[in-house]
């Protein structure tokens, strides 16, 4: 009786740390396959050829079909810049400096990935339409209510997601240069919330 | 009872139990414990590309989701925007994708890439991004590429510009897949939404289709 009842213990807490730190690594990456810079998390070998096993099972489990970093760096950000979940009932504020890309777009995500639907009909804002100022710097805004400038409407959800798409970045096996888009990834601030 | 109430009787009688143990016996079923936790975890982890049903190829291709037709282009417009077929996809690009089946023959992609960030990716069933040739690479906005299964050429050439093809005399880029099945998706990032009905059109005259077959593309709307 001892001896099953160690080894349904045993298989219980097997399972337990097989499938939760399989889950933790896909979930919140490992160092080894994602870079994060500030509420931004890049996994930099999606997509490649012979990329590492975390990063495939990521792909697969995500479903999401990206390009690969020599042509395309994608961020991902599911909070603000102090770690808190992007809140439909909050007001952000996203500052960004000129991107060295051929293109970039930044756009919100409900927690699966899917684009969040508004009367307004916006989803994102690029290199191409976004205003800015002289320097090249821009402002986006989220929040429920119609904001001047950039805004992205902030409808439903607690667990929404920014991706900021860069195409075609500007000597990307440069590690400096990517250095230097890192370093002008927009900060998000909250605001407000309700 | 309620299942969290369950759980906390099961884990009460699990730690009386632990505690029962010899402090070798606990040690021997705890490192045991972490020995096949990370069996499970290795194998979780690598076969996870080859058993989920939530990667692109299952969503694109499954019967139960949008089950698009191999071997031929669809073209993503702005009316089908929600809900994109995969994570991830912006309103702000506007997307065609070709599921490829190479075992009845060789595959011609045509496509217009009318800006330098245009782009033609092809990945393999599992996702992985083999081949890219964008805008920027090309000395004309048409693209020909011969997607084959098998070497057949020295012409043959992967992952590189397109140059003249010494056979032929062509442009013709050939490729070689590097499964038999897979996915190549045409990406148009819009200027604004005024460049939309320009990308929208230059999609739906691209192709993709077995060299002996005629098919045109299909549009989701």
């Amino acid at each position: 009786m001892a001896f099953f009842a160690n080894l349904i213990l045993f298989l219980a807490l097997s399972m337990t740390i097989g499938l939760g730190t399989a889950w933790y690594t896909l979930e919140k990456g490992l160092p080894i396959t994602t870079r994060q810079v500030g509420p931004w998390k890049i996994w930099y070998e999606a997509g490649k050829v012979g990329s590492d096993p975390y990063t495939n099972a990521f792909v697969s489990r995500s479903g999401w079909l990206p390009m690969t970093s020599t042509h395309a760096l994608y961020y991902i950000a599911k909070t603000d810049s102090k770690n808190r979940k992007i809140s439909a009932n909050c007001t952000y504020k996203l500052t960004g400096k000129p991107i060295a890309a051929d293109w970039w777009s930044l756009g919100l995500f409900d927690e699966k990935g899917h684009i969040i639907e508004n009367k307004a009909k916006r989803y994102a804002f690029n290199s191409a339409n976004t205003l800015r100022k002289i320097d090249g710097t821009f402002t986006i805004w989220l929040s429920q209510k119609v904001h001047s400038g950039n805004w992205l409407p902030l409808t439903k959800g607690d667990e929404n997601s920014l991706v900021m798409r860069i195409f075609g970045p500007q000597k990307a096996d440069d590690a400096q240069a990517e250095n230097l888009i890192e370093k002008n990834l927009p900060v998000i601030e909250r605001i407000s919330c309700q | 009872m309620s299942i969290r109430s369950y759980l906390r009787r099961i884990l009460r009688l699990a730690i009386r139990h632990v505690l029962n143990w010899g402090i070798n016996s606990a040690l021997f079923w705890a490192i045991m414990a972490i020995f096949f936790g990370g069996i499970i975890h290795i194998t979780v982890i690598m076969s996870l590309p080859y058993l989920s049903d939530h990667d692109a190829w299952h969503r694109l291709n499954s019967k139960n989701q949008l089950n698009l037709p191999t071997n031929r282009l669809v073209a993503f417009t702005s009316s089908s925007s929600n809900p994109m077929p995969l994570p991830y996809m912006t309103t702000d690009i506007r997307y065609a994708v070709c599921l490829y089946d190479l075992s009845q023959g060789d595959l011609l992609i045509q496509a217009d890439l009318l800006d330098d960030y245009w782009s033609i990716a092809i990945y393999t069933r599992y996702g992985q991004n083999y081949y890219m040739i964008n805008g920027s690479d090309i000395r004309r906005s048409q693209v020909e590429l011969l997607l084959t299964a098998k070497t057949k050429s020295k012409g043959v050439f992967l992952g590189t510009a397109p140059s003249k093809n010494e056979e032929t005399g062509d442009d013709l880029i050939k490729v070689n897949a590097l499964d038999k099945q897979g996915i190549i998706m045409i990406r148009a990032p819009l200027l604004g939404d005024a460049f939309a009905e320009r990308a929208e059109q230059s999609l739906k005259n691209a192709s993709c289709n077995l060299q002996q077959s005629t098919d045109t593309t299909t549009t989701i709307q």
